[in-house]
Formats: structure tokens, sequence, C-alpha cells
């Protein structure tokens, strides 16, 4: 039972944060049409600045979150300025526009680790490790904090899509560019919106996740690829389902490491992957529209 | 290349006696190359053939058909250790573990490639992906007692005919008949019917289905031979490395050789072996950059793909055609 629980709590904890990487993905598909591959990169950014600021310069808390996002948004600003703009606006094939955006985060990632030496980073549990109890489930605070700031930041972005104008900008220059520029919608402008928006989910999963992985500089594809793997899981361009993704990935991969062998939970998790882009390529959560 | 040369000296004997000589001095140099300079030279060298091959491979792949290939590193990685366990577990003579280790990773790629090819775009991307890392995932930490893990396999000195082992010279000649067979199923297949479909497919795949292109078909033949030629580039590899271990073939390994095939001129055969070449020698040149590597890997993707987007080849050859534009037209114009 406790192996059960503990299995559970981790896998739904970890795989939340796959989902909002995956959500991010979405988010920024759906406004520009391309794959941003430095996604997991700008979580890494976000660990970083937790570990540069929070522990080290101790900045408060609220500051320190309010620094998370904005760091990467900024990063992934320049990600969408310096390569995607400038190849979308050439007409370029899609497969460029994606190594376009590997190359931003190859070299993201470059400048930190060149400045920490790939050395880990060093992050606590910001929250505390002392468990909370719920009757059988026994969650640490920081999972639990990680769980609640992802109900918050899913919450607030399907607002935000949904329920305002800006939102309304949003899903109207992804549908049809031409027609929303017609409309008065300023595409650019509203490209930099959705990556800013999007890059700093990344962000703060990434300040979250960090003392969970044992966060290094190279922590950045792994992450791209395990929220890529939650989005298509769970359906490509539709962000709730990302995140519904993610947590049936993190369970899968879970309950593979706590019941079969700790070895066989990556290999599993990239078998679903291939099974699910072979049988259900629209994904294995069906929306109604 | 040679073409180029042909077109343009049409009726210049000059031009077309410079062009074969030069070609003579390479196919000397080529041959003698390891009695001309031995130690460091001839192992950057040999990395760089292998370089080389896996660059021409994906560039079948993603340079003529136009589909992403992220996962160049799985066929690598299945070919070294197709090779390794065969030699650990049935101890087979090294000819005959690499071509079945070769034939092993066609049958592979054909199996995952039934799959693959129903996807486009960033879901093929992240297929190839899956494959490579699961390939990785697998030897590194699923069946450990039988690939070794991290400490990957030790394999025997090559033991040649007459009994004496197999240095880096040996190495070399095989690897250049290597690079000079997939230069020329490259070469071939570009100017064949099958080549000429698979560039269809990278330009307009709707027209391409529409004059009766068997899409599906053709992109498998393309990956099935991008994972032979990844298959033996990674069976010579480790026989040459004598260790076939994980790390050679991690996520970073992907990029690098997607990036090869960038560098050197997307779809262009000679590009790939310039590109497979540079991208795997530079860094072993670059020691000063230890840390910075990815950084340096990053700024020269980005270089390419902004600001030469045709590669290496691709720009010297409009360079070129630049070049002799202006120069006819200053001699009609009496300049």
């Amino acid at each position: 039972m406790e192996l059960f629980v503990i299995t559970v709590t981790t896998g739904i904890c970890i795989g939340v944060i796959y989902g909002l990487v995956g959500l991010s993905f979405t988010a920024i598909y759906n406004a520009s049409k391309i794959v941003n591959f430095s996604q997991g990169v700008l979580a890494m950014v976000g660990a970083f600045v937790g570990h540069l600021f929070v522990f080290n310069a101790k900045v408060p808390l609220y500051l320190g979150v309010v620094l998370c996002m904005a760091i990467p948004a900024i990063c992934g600003l320049w990600v969408n300025r310096f390569f995607s703009e400038p190849l979308l606006k050439r007409n370029v094939p899609l497969v460029t526009t994606f190594l376009a955006t590997l190359a931003g985060a190859l070299i993201i990632e470059g400048l930190v680790g060149g400045y920490t030496h790939f050395a880990y980073f060093e992050t606590r549990f910001v929250f505390g490790k002392e468990p909370v109890t719920f009757g059988l489930f026994r969650i640490s605070r920081q999972y639990l904090a990680i769980i609640i700031a992802a109900a918050v930041l899913c919450i607030g972005y399907w607002f935000l899509l949904n329920k305002t104008k800006i939102g309304l900008g949003i899903n109207a220059t992804g549908i049809d560019p031409d027609m929303a520029s017609l409309v008065g919608i300023n595409l650019s402008r509203t490209r930099m919106l959705a990556w800013a928006i999007s890059c700093g989910i990344t962000g703060i999963a990434g300040f979250l996740v960090a003392p969970l992985i044992l966060a290094t500089p190279l922590m950045g594809l792994p992450v791209v690829v395990d929220g890529f793997i939650a989005a298509i899981i769970g359906g490509f361009g539709n962000p709730l389902a990302a995140v519904l993704g993610g947590i049936i990935l993190g369970l899968l991969r879970y309950f593979f490491i706590g019941y079969i062998s700790a070895g066989l939970g990556d290999l599993c998790v990239f078998i679903a992957l291939l099974l699910t882009l072979a049988l259900r390529p629209q994904g294995i959560i069906r929306v109604r529209e | 290349m040679k073409m180029n040369g042909m077109r343009h000296e049409k009726g210049n004997n000059v031009g077309r006696l410079a062009f074969l000589a030069f070609m003579a001095i390479l196919i000397l140099v080529v041959l003698f190359f390891p009695f001309l300079c031995g130690g460091r030279i001839l192992y950057l060298t040999i990395i760089g053939l292998v370089g080389a091959i896996l660059a021409l491979g994906t560039n079948i792949f993603f340079g003529y058909c136009g589909q992403i290939n992220f996962g160049a590193a799985g066929f690598f990685a299945a070919g070294g250790y197709g090779v390794a366990l065969l030699e650990k577990y049935l101890n087979l003579p090294f000819a005959i573990n690499l071509i079945l280790a070769v034939i092993i990773v066609g049958f592979l790629t054909l199996l995952i490639s039934l799959c693959l090819v129903r996807m486009r775009g960033h879901g093929l991307a992240l297929g190839t992906l899956a494959f490579a890392l699961g390939i990785h995932a697998s030897v590194s930490k699923g069946f450990v007692a039988f690939t070794g893990g991290e400490d990957g396999i030790n394999l025997a000195p090559l033991i040649l005919f007459n009994g004496s082992k197999a240095g880096d010279s040996f190495f070399y000649y095989l690897l250049v008949a290597a690079v000079a067979a997939c230069y020329w199923v490259s070469w071939v297949l570009r100017n064949s019917r099958v080549g000429r479909a698979m560039v269809g497919i990278a330009q307009n795949e709707t027209a391409a289905a529409s004059v009766g292109v068997d899409i599906k078909k053709y992109l498998r033949i393309a990956l099935v031979l991008n994972g032979v030629m990844g298959g033996l580039a990674g069976g010579i590899f480790v026989k040459w490395a004598s260790w076939c271990a994980p790390e050679y073939f991690n996520l970073m390994c992907n990029v690098i050789i997607l990036l090869s095939v960038v560098v050197g001129g997307t779809g262009s055969t000679l590009g790939a072996v310039v590109g497979g070449a540079s991208m795997y020698i530079l860094p072993q040149l670059l020691i000063a950059l230890a840390e910075f590597h990815v950084l340096f890997y990053g700024v020269i993707l980005a270089i390419f793909l902004r600001f030469l987007p045709r590669g290496i080849v691709g720009e010297t050859q409009r360079l070129y055609y630049w070049l002799s534009l202006r120069r006819s037209t200053n001699r009609i114009e009496g300049r």
C-alpha cells in the first residue's frame, strides 16, 4: 500500500509537470503553428533562475516566482524574434522552423551550461518537506504545491484563452492568420504574447520540478521530449488534454518503475508513444467540439 | 561537382584536364593517406568518415524525401550493439557480425518504418526521436544484464588474415570503402526513378501522389536505406573503438547528425560527406571549447539556418554560378 501511494503521488506530480510543458507546447502551436523545441530548455532556465535567485541570492519567494516566469519568457521571446518569426516570413518548411527553435535551445543550454560547468543546480524543497495527510495519502508540501500550482495555471490559461479578448485573438491567429490580420489583430504581437505566456508557464514548471529530478543544465532536452510526448498522447493542440496526457504518462512511467523494473520506465514511455502515434495519432483523449 | 565541371567547362580542355588532374590527385591522396600521416590525423579522419556515413544515410530520408529524422543515432546504436552483442554471445568473426548486424538493423528499421511513415512533421520528429531514445534507454538501463548497461561491452581487437592486429589504417580503408559505397548508392539513387520520386515527395506530397507515386513505399525505402547506412557506421565504429557504450549514442548524437546534414547542404550527397566529416572532426579539434561545445553547435546551426540555408556545398555552388554568370555577362558586354 505504501508503494502504491508513493507511486501514485510521484506519478501525478511528475506527470503534471510534463503536462504543463505539453500545455505550453500547444499554446505556441495554437498561435503560430510551429513546435517550439526550446521549451524544455526554458524549463531548465526556470530551474536555473530559481537556483540563482531563490537559493543563492535569497530573494523572497514571491519575487523569485515572478523572476522564474519572466526570465524564461524573455528567453522565449528571443527565440521567437530571432529564429521563428524571420523563418515564418520566409515561408520555409516546418522542419526548418523546428530546427531553428532547436538551435535556440542549444544556444541557451550552452550558455547556462558553460556558466555552471554543467553541475547540478542547488535546489531545495521550497515549500518544505513535511507531509500533509489526507486519509491514506501523505503528500509532501512540495508535491502539493506542484499540484495546486498546476491546477491554478491550467484554469488561468483556460480562462485566458476562452473568456478574454486576448485569448480570442490568439486562437484566431492560429486558425487563420490572414483573416485575423484583416480584422485588426496584430499578428506578430499576438504571437509574442502567446510565446511569453507559454514560456512563463514552462519556467515555473521547471522551477517547481527542479528539486524532484536533480536539475542540471542538460535537463532541457529530456524534459522537452517528455512534454512533447504528453502533448501527443493527450492529443496535440488541446491544452487541457496535454495535461491529462502528462498525468497518464507520469502514472505509466512510475507504475512501471515501481512494480516491474526500474530500468524499463523510459522504454515503456517510448513504446506507448509509438503505439499512440501509430494507432491514434489524434491522441487518446477525445474532445467535444 | 563532376557534373558542374562538365557543364561549365564544355569545350574548355584546360578546365577539364585540371578537373581530371584534381580527381587523380584526390584518389592518390585518399589511397596513400595512412602512409602520409598517421597518429592523431588518421584518428580524426576515421571519426570524420564515420560522421560522413551517418550524414549520407540521414541525407536520404531528411534531404531527399524532406522528412525529418531525429533518430539517426538509433540506427547507429543498433548497428554498434548488433556487432557487439553478436561478438559477445555468438563469437562469430567480425565480417559476419557486421553483415548480420546490418541486416538486423535493416529489418528493425523496416518494422518501425511501418509505423513511422504514417506521420509527418512534428509527429515524425518525435516518433524517430522516441525510437532512438528507446534504443538508448533499453541498452543503458532496460536490459543491463544483457547489454552491460553504462559500462558497455568491450570488443576484442580485430585479427587480420595474416595474424596481425588491425590498426587504424585498416579501419581507414574499410571506412573509405564504406563511404564510397554509400556515396555511390546515394548518387545512383538520386539519379534514378526512385530518387526522383523521393524528391517529388519532398517538394509536394499531394502532387507526387496524384502522379502515381506510392509515398509510403518510397518513404519506407528511404528509411531502410538510412537505417542500413547508420547500422554500417555503428558496426565499424564500435569495432574500431573496441568499446560499445550508450554514451556514444545519446540524445546529442541525434542533434549532431541532423546538424551535419544541414551544415553540408540538405539534399546534397557531397554536402552530407563534407558536413558529416566537419561536424565530427571540428569538436575534436576545438578541445579549448570544452564546456561550450553545446553553445558551439547551437551557434553553427543558427548561422546555417538563418544565413546559409543551402549549406556549405549549396552556397559554394551558388557563389560559383554567380561568378561565372558575371564573367560571361562581362564578356558579352565587352568589358
